[in-house]
């Protein structure tokens, strides 16, 4: 009675499991659109459902007992892809892959092919595979690709056109300035007053060709993305003084006023000097050109991350209405300046010009009372903070230390040997943090108190207070018991500082990218997260080591699936990608990432050594936050941008 | 007798610009509308005491024809002209071996200094033409 109720059940069993094997097999069997078929052990096929007989033109007929080479070009099957197909199933499990593959006519199709190992015990007994005939989104890439190639093509020709036909130019000008020249110079005999102006007159147009010609140069030098910038520290008060020298005639010559302010500061910018010199006159022979009582200032001012320079006129103004266009290129804002020549290009090179060196620009106008163009160049790495950092005596003035919106944490860097103090705080003012220093116990615990930095580094061996007294008052008050001390010491007393509540321990002499490195972990958050994808191997690990030396925790990809595998599984504070890769451009990883929930949002910083063209321009805009050349910025750029990305980011 | 520049040039009108001004400022200019020409002219005994290179010839690239001239007399003092305002022009022809560098269109008085400080003659604060000697 029980073996038969036992034997009843197993045979219900069975007819459930032959009734659910035969459900799906029917619903395999029915799948138009998709090939899915089986091999056993020995790459035989050994199923064969409608999608296979639609996509490959093989009835399941011909086919069951064929080896799945079949279905592979001659040229694969020939140097074995099929069975180093298989073998790679068989190490991994699942391979997801695309090639050719070969229907019954001998035509052949791009394939999106997955092979699903199918494990008994230990062994494999056979496979399943997935085809998808995937030829139109391979054609429409390779479209894409030509035609993106071809937009290349044109835009280096119009380019090479430009450069040519500049040169051109050039050569007549020569002669047509060159001897109104000679005649302004009385080489020929004195000119009448009449004739002085008259020749005057061709001279000044012909300059104002040249200059056209130089702004249209560089204009398309910029689309064309071959402006190439020498970006370096220059003191924006000397470079502001040799623009008004040059300019100071042009001001004195109509009875202007023109004086610089600077508040006695020291503004240092990186930039290329000549470029930005070249936004600066362009804004200031502006000013000077529509004002016409009254004079212009120059004001440059200290921000937290940058210089900002204005120039600021009592000149027509500019119409509301005009101020959104004056940026474009051959418009020109002012009212009533008609009478007015320029080539209408100045600004439109100025913006470029700016936001390619990392600033910005703008304008603030009343159309009666005078306008105020600016820009911001961004200030060298590891820059001294605007608040000049302070020794903590006698308690803190409120409000002593701002926080700059942009810069990073605060970190309270304690130790009496000031040659020491100050090499911690500048390496972590590079870092982007904020700092401020104490030379003894006592002011620690007070400026600890008053303005509870993210992190504390502690030296421990002072005179008066020590560390120790100050590690223990730390963590008696409960303002400051969570802020995590990292102690420094020549001591070995390891233990007995992290039992009093140290968050670390670094042992002296230390490097200063250790001590960096442990700062980054015990900051709120942790250290930033770079997912860096490029397909140059040594660019890649170049970029990898200067980062990490930077303190963030780096992953790298050679490519964009890879690079998508490792963005679905973790969290990036921030992707630094190449353009131009094999598998899977740029373009389309920034577009996948941006198509994603929990990417849509990863700042991205572009570091690509393809000269972009202005639809490569358009198509990014938007989507990343910096784009950097590689021939014109090294490792350590990268860095200082990738910071920058992060902390703006953060706050 | 003034110095003798050999100006390198396509261009008739910018020839006789050249010249012209040499001319005015002391000089004896002679002029080679192409590489080929340059070189006779630069072979001739005495040599020319300075060379206003025009980069782009007809029938070689003016570099190169510095090259060759540099080569067959290292002591020649060649300044390279240049119609294109790119770095790089500056750099290859630096490279050449040109000991000065005129971007067109130039003034009269930018041609005037830099001549003069190739050659090594001083360049008075004022540049102001010196009337040519009449007996010449």
């Amino acid at each position: 009675m029980g073996e038969e109720a036992g034997d009843n059940a197993l045979e219900e069993g069975r007819a459930s499991i032959t009734h659910t094997d035969d459900h799906y097999r029917r619903m395999v069997q029915g799948i138009r659109d998709c090939a899915v078929f089986s091999l056993d052990a020995g790459g035989r096929i050994t199923s064969w459902n409608l999608g296979a007989e639609n996509i490959h033109g093989h009835a399941a007929d011909d086919m069951l007992g064929q080896g799945f080479a079949r279905l592979f070009t001659d040229a694969d099957a020939r140097v074995g892809n099929p069975g180093r197909l298989l073998s790679a199933v068989q190490a991994r499990g699942n391979v997801a892959e695309e090639c050719w593959m070969v229907r019954s006519d001998s035509s052949r199709f791009w394939a999106d092919v997955t092979i699903t190992a199918m494990q008994e015990g230990e062994s494999v007994s056979g496979y399943a595979v997935v085809v998808r005939n995937i030829s139109h989104r391979k054609e429409a890439m390779d479209n894409l690709q030509d035609i993106n190639g071809r937009l290349a093509d044109a835009s280096r020709l119009k380019s090479d056109f430009l450069a040519k036909m500049s040169h051109e130019l050039r050569t007549p000008l020569t002669a047509m300035l060159g001897f109104s020249d000679v005649l302004l110079k009385g080489l020929d005999g004195e000119l009448s007053a009449i004739q002085q102006e008259d020749v005057s007159r061709i001279r000044r147009s012909g300059l104002s060709i040249l200059e056209l010609i130089n702004d249209i140069l560089d204009l398309s030098k910029i689309e064309s993305g071959r402006m190439t910038l020498k970006l370096d520290v220059v003191d924006a008060v000397q470079l502001t003084n040799n623009v008004v020298a040059n300019l100071g005639k042009l001001a004195e010559d109509k009875g202007l006023y023109l004086v610089t302010d600077f508040q006695g500061e020291q503004l240092d910018v990186f930039a290329d000097t000549m470029r930005a010199s070249q936004v600066l006159t362009n804004l200031l022979a502006n000013a000077i050109k529509f004002t016409e009582t009254g004079g212009v200032t120059i004001r440059g001012t200290l921000q937290p991350l940058d210089v900002r320079i204005e120039v600021i006129d009592t000149g027509v103004g500019i119409a509301p209405e005009a101020v959104g266009m004056i940026w474009d290129e051959f418009r020109q804002g002012h009212t009533g300046a008609l009478s007015h020549s320029g080539t209408g290009l100045g600004l439109a090179i100025s913006r470029r010009l700016v936001n390619m060196q990392g600033g910005s620009i703008g304008v603030e106008a009343k159309p009666d009372g005078g306008s105020t163009f600016w820009f911001t160049l961004p200030r060298p790495a590891g820059s001294p903070p605007v608040e000049r950092r302070h020794r903590v005596s006698e308690g803190i003035p409120a409000g002593a230390v701002k926080a700059p919106t942009e810069s990073r944490e605060l970190i309270l860097v304690v130790e009496d040997d000031e040659l020491t103090r100050r090499l911690i705080s500048q390496r972590l003012m590079e870092a982007g943090f904020r700092t401020v220093e104490a030379a003894g116990g006592a002011q620690a615990i007070s400026a600890a108190r008053e303005l509870l930095p993210a992190v504390i580094t502690l030296d421990m061996v002072m005179p008066s207070v020590d560390g120790w007294t100050v590690l223990a008052a730390l963590r008696d008050d409960p303002r400051t018991k969570d802020i995590p001390v990292v102690v420094a010491s020549i001591l070995g007393d390891r233990d007995m500082a992290m039992s009093l509540g140290a968050a670390d321990y670094v042992p002296k002499p230390f490097p200063m990218d250790y001590l960096l490195e442990v700062v980054e972990r015990l900051v709120p958050g942790g250290p930033s997260r770079v997912l860096v994808v490029d397909d140059h191997d040594e660019t890649r690990e170049l970029m990898r080591r200067a980062l990490s030396e930077a303190g963030m925790t780096v992953e790298v990809a050679g490519g964009g699936r890879e690079a998508l595998k490792l963005a679905a599984r973790e969290v990036h504070d921030l992707v630094v990608t190449d353009l131009m890769m094999p598998e899977m451009s740029g373009f389309e990883l920034i577009f996948r990432l941006r198509a994603e929930e929990h990417t849509r949002n990863v700042p991205i910083v572009v570091f690509t050594g393809k000269e972009l063209t202005e639809d490569d321009r358009l198509s990014l805009n938007g989507q990343i936050q910096r784009l950097m050349a590689k021939d014109e910025f090294g490792p350590s750029d990268l860095v200082s941008t990738v910071r920058e990305t992060l902390r703006t980011r953060r706050f | 007798m003034g110095r003798k520049v050999l100006v390198v040039e396509d261009d008739v009108q910018l020839q006789v610009l050249a010249s012209r001004v040499l001319q005015t400022y002391g000089y004896e200019p002679m002029v080679a509308p192409d590489g080929k020409e340059a070189q006779r002219l630069a072979a001739l005994d005495p040599p020319p005491d300075l060379v206003l290179m025009d980069l782009a010839l007809p029938d070689y690239d003016g570099i190169e024809v510095t090259r060759r001239l540099k080569a067959a007399n290292p002591r020649l003092v060649i300044i390279a002209v240049s119609a294109h305002a790119m770095a790089s022009d500056r750099d290859r022809a630096r490279a050449a071996g040109c000991d000065g560098f005129l971007t067109k269109p130039y003034q009269i008085d930018q041609l005037i200094e830099v001549v003069r400080r190739a050659l090594g003659e001083v360049a008075p604060a004022d540049v102001t033409p010196v009337p040519k000697p009449s007996s010449t």
